[in-house]
This record gives C-alpha cells, structure tokens and sequence, in this order.
C-alpha cells in the first residue's frame, strides 16, 4: 500500500462474495473480499487452482456478477449496471490478457487489435495510427500485416498485450498472461507490463502461480479461504 | 451497436476465409435458386413450345366450332359471322382464330389421262397460324388474296407430287371445275395431316363460286396454352348467341387429350418443384448446419469480443450477416448460372428469353435467399449473442 496516500483508487472491493449453485450444493468461492487497486501499480493475485482467484478476475472484469458486497470502478458502482452498460464499460475502461490463444485466428496482427477499436466506434481512417503505436509499445509494428498465427508464443502474447492497451484502459487484468511463456519471454512480457504501468499510470492485476511474477509486481496477495491475505 | 460497414468487412472477410467449409452450401443454394429461376423465367416459354409440340401431335389447345343443322331440315345455313370471329379472337387466352368450310368439294380432275380426286377446301389468312401450317414451297396466301377473292391456291404436298411430280408447281395453274388457280405455294410436313392432299383456296373466292354448300361454317380457335382451352370454350358459346344466336353451335375440345396433358405437365412441374424446394432445404440447412459448427469453434472468439466489449447486439448482427453473406453470394451465383442457362435455353428453343421477368424472378429469389440467410442464422448468431463469456472464454 505504498501508494495509497499519493495515488487515486481505481477500484474498491469491499466485502464481495461469490456463490456458485452446484448439484452438490452451494460453493462459496469468495467469502468477503477486500481490495483496493491504486493508479500505476500492478498487483499479484497468487493461489492454488479452484481457490476462486479467476472468479474474482472475473468479477472485476465484469464478466460475471457476484453475489453480495461492494464493487466500484472510477467511483462508479458496478452493482446494477445493464450488460450495454457494462460491455461499454469494458470497452472504456479495461483490458484482459489472458493465458494463451489469445488471438483470433485466420486473423493478421492488425485485425486482432481492430476489434477493441470497432467496437469503439473508432473512424476507420483513425485505426492504423492508433495499431501502430499499441504495437510500437510491444516492438512489434514491424508485424502489423502479419498472420497472427504464425507468429512465436512470445509474439503473440506481446500483440495481445498491444491489443488489451490500444483503447488505453484504465485498468489491465491479466490472467496468467506468462503462463505458458519461457523464463526469458516471461520476464520480457513483465517488463513490458511495468513500463507500461508506470508510463500511463494504468492499474494492472494479474492472477498468477508464477512467484517470480508475483515478486515484479507492487503487492502480492494470496487468495486463502476465499478471502485475500497480503503478502509481507 | 457496431457500424453496418464494419459488420458486412467482418462477415465478408470471415466467409471468405471460411469459403473451403461452405463450398457445399454455396453449391446447392446457388443450385436451388439457379432452377427456380430458371422455372419461373423459361416456364411460360417451354409451356407455349410444350404447347405447340404437342399441338403437332394432337391439337389439343385448338377448339373446333361448327354448326349441327342436318337435323332440322327448316333451319336456314348457318355462317360464323366476322364481328362473332372478331370478337372470339379478342377473347384473353386466344393466340388466333380462323374461319373455314366445313363442307369438303370433292372436284374431279382429268390430268394427264388419269381422273384425280382433288379436295377443295376454303380456308381464310388465319388458317396456316391456326393449323400450325408452313409453306415448304412459295408462299401461303394472305389477307389481301383472301378479301379480293383471287384464284389463287396453295397445295398439299402429296397432292402436288401427285400433278407435278419433281416438277415445281408453283406459277402453274390448277383447274377446278370451269376456272383455273394459280399455284402460288405448297404446305407440307407432320402438323399438315390428311391436308397433304387438298387444294387450300380463299374462303372468299370458294363461297362465291359455290353453290351454297361451301360456307364460312367451321371455326379454328387455337388457345395460347392448354390451360386456356376450357376458359375458352366456355365463353365461346355466348359470343355466338350475342352476335347470332348459337342454337345449332357445336364446340368440339380434345378434352381428354388435354386433360392427359395437363395432368402430365402438373406432375412434371410438381417433380421439379419439390426438386428445388429440396435443394434450397439442404442448401438452408447446409447454412443453419455450419453457422452452428462455426459457433461452437469460434466459441473462445466469441468470449474475447465480449471481454473487448461487443454487446450481444455485435455478436448477433456478426454471425447473422455472416449467414446471409453466404446465402446472398450463393444466390448471387444462382443468378448468374440462371442468366447462363437462360440465354442457353433461349438459343436452343429459338425464343428471345423474356429479360424484364428474368430480372424480376432473379430480386424475388435475391430476397429469398436473404430469407433463407437470416431464417437459417438465426438461432445459431442468437446462440452465439447469448453464451456466457467466461465459459466462453474458458472453452478449449
């Protein structure tokens, strides 16, 4: 929390829960977490799998509701928004990068990060400039016409992280983003990540089982429990 | 909602992708469409030739009127009077009609020392079209010959050989009773019939000269197609007893042949009817199949847009315009084998293929198939707008 006093909340959690309804019965995932996200920091969600730290990803992404609690993203209350609401609201305000096939295949580099861009409404005349600087951030606008499948792991997962940035979200969620990534790759898609952090002043959470992941990153948190324990 | 010109780039570009996966589709979409295009264009024209073939054969479109008078002995001499063969030309379904003697002249001709049975009949400038007649040597007389009465007259073409023999016929001249005809044609082949031993005068110059049998008391009314023959028929009777009174009309229709034809010609078009409708089915079916199939493996595509932002309008309105690029190409293709086949078949049976009807059959099935596109997308782009988008993306 070393940036609390200085930095504005982006997102505030407060008390959440999570149910899931299952043949067995009912399976409480988050039971009462609390967590709030701070502008230029990049937070570490760490647990074993099934501990319900994709849910909350989830959650926060609006991709799924939760059941009980406090839930705000730039002060606005993400409880009772409609689904228009909250599609725009992604489109506004976050970005996701996930763990791999990331990408849409039959697909060139330049079609991948359209799509944010055309569900943005973005003039057509407007696009190309703002592609070329997403993939400049990633050093890959050399790539731009390129069919995306046939670019390496560590290339793809760097055009997926241009294409979560090139609406310039205010919050990243990242769910194992260096999962299936080399030591070397990893470390240089994590550094991408706190440049970009620090540049643009993005909040970023990642959902990781990687500790050298979670050591680059401003706080790590363990989902025990169904509850979030801060890491010393 | 996503521009309209950003979804039909999106769908375009995925079809053709895609277009390995569709090919089948395409095919018998563009098939289904080709034919029914190609039926409702080319129907009336192979009807009318249908028609006229069999017309050849059986002259089942034409109606034969006369008058029955042998039973009364007081009845004056019937005649079709012109304004009633005026009238009976302008009925709808009428393509001709043409007066005619009933009553045959048996003239005996000495000719070369041999006696020859030549039949006169008298026939006006509507006969040849009416009987399907043509000449195969000089030509047939008209109107004019036929209101001035000329001796003029046009031979059967046995009858001819009969005379002449390899000699040509045509500027000599035939004597019939006390006069002599310049020939000025000869008509021959299958659609002539027993005609192929008749001399053909002007009905005009025949009654003149007669006395009194050889009246205008026979009339060929030849129907568009068979299907105006009963409507004909029908109103016949009534046009006669308006202009003359119809108390001795007799009507003749070839009713059971028509009625074999007709029900040939119905069974035929029911066959290709269903042929068509099967095939746009398995063509629709093809696009509901593979919209699915497409769905289901573009599953994780689905959850990313969702996760990008597409609301379920996007995700909808993608994979419906995707269905119906691929039924409106297919029909596109339809449209242009169906011009093909239709300039084809236009030189095959020598007709001019009706251009306007082949245009307005082609935006009828144009919209068709964009009915088939949407009515067949639909459930699965609905499918497709409505998946939860963490399962979605989760999906392997």
């Amino acid at each position: 929390m070393n940036n609390e006093n200085q930095a504005a909340k982006i997102v505030s959690i407060k008390a959440l829960t999570k149910t899931y309804s299952t043949a067995a019965g009912n399976f409480d995932v988050l039971r009462g977490v609390n967590l709030d996200l701070f502008a230029g920091e990049m937070v570490a969600i760490m647990g074993p799998s099934g501990c319900g730290k994709s849910s909350l990803l989830h959650i926060l992404g609006l991709l799924a509701p939760p059941t009980t609690g406090h839930f705000s993203i730039m002060g606005y209350d993400m409880f009772g928004l409609s689904e228009d609401r909250q599609a725009a609201f992604r489109r506004e305000y976050l970005g996701f990068i996930l763990q791999s096939c990331n990408l849409f295949e039959n697909s060139s580099v330049y079609e991948n990060l359209e799509y944010p861009l055309i569900y943005a409404k973005m003039p057509v005349a407007k696009r190309r400039h703002v592609i070329e600087q997403a993939l400049g951030r990633v050093n890959l606008t050399h790539r731009i016409d390129y069919p995306a499948n046939q670019l390496s792991g560590g290339e793809q997962q760097r055009v997926a992280i241009a294409r979560a940035l090139v609406n310039h979200p205010k919050v990243l969620l990242g769910d194992e983003p260096t999962g299936q990534l080399d030591k070397a790759t990893s470390n240089m898609v994590m550094a991408y990540f706190q440049r970009i952090v620090r540049e643009r002043d993005t909040t970023m959470l990642i959902v990781t089982h990687d500790p050298a992941v979670a050591k680059k990153c401003t706080r790590v948190y363990t989902m025990h429990e169904g509850q979030l324990v801060l890491q010393p | 909602m996503i521009g309209l010109n950003d979804i039909l780039h999106i769908s375009v570009r995925q079809v053709f992708r895609q277009r390995r996966r569709s090919l089948g589709v395409l095919f018998a979409v563009a098939l289904g469409t080709s034919s029914l295009i190609t039926m409702l264009t080319l129907g009336d024209q192979l009807k009318r030739d249908m028609n006229r073939d069999l017309d050849l054969l059986g002259g089942a479109t034409v109606i034969v009127a006369g008058f029955t008078t042998s039973t009364d002995t007081t009845a004056p001499p019937q005649t079709f009077l012109p304004k009633t063969v005026e009238q009976i030309r302008a009925l709808p379904g009428v393509e001709t009609a043409s007066v005619a003697t009933d009553h045959v002249d048996w003239n005996v001709l000495f000719w070369k020392g041999e006696s020859l049975a030549t039949p006169v009949l008298g026939v006006d400038e509507h006969y040849w079209h009416t009987s399907s007649m043509n000449a195969i040597k000089g030509r047939l007389f008209g109107a004019e010959e036929v209101a001035n009465g000329e001796r003029v007259c046009v031979l059967g073409e046995e009858l001819a050989k009969n005379l002449y023999g390899q000699d040509d016929p045509i500027g000599q001249y035939l004597p019939i009773r006390t006069e002599v005809f310049r020939i000025i044609g000869v008509v021959g082949g299958l659609q002539v019939g027993d005609r192929k031993k008749f001399a053909l005068l002007p009905i005009t110059t025949v009654v003149r000269r007669s006395d009194g049998l050889m009246r205008a008391d026979r009339l060929l009314v030849r129907c568009r197609t068979w299907d105006d023959v009963l409507p004909v028929g029908a109103a016949m009777p009534g046009i006669v007893a308006q202009t003359q009174g119809a108390k001795f009309l007799q009507i003749e229709v070839a009713r059971k042949q028509l009625e074999r034809v007709v029900s040939m010609v119905w069974w035929i078009q029911l066959f290709v009817t269903i042929s068509i409708v099967a095939t746009l089915t398995v063509g629709g079916f093809g696009i509901w199949n593979g919209m699915m199939s497409s769905v289901i493996s573009r599953t994780r595509e689905i959850g990313l847009k969702k996760a990008m932002g597409a609301e379920q309008r996007d995700i909808l309105a993608q994979f419906l315009c995707e269905a119906l690029t691929l039924s409106l190409s297919a029909a596109a293709i339809g449209i242009l084998m169906a011009f093909a086949v239709v300039q084809a078949a236009g030189l095959y049976l020598e007709a001019k293929p009706p251009v306007g009807l082949f245009f307005f059959n082609a935006a009828i099935s144009f919209a068709f198939s964009a009915l088939l596109g949407v009515g067949t997308g639909f459930y699965p782009a609905q499918r497709a707008s409505r998946m939860d988008a963490v399962a979605a993306i989760r999906y392997e």
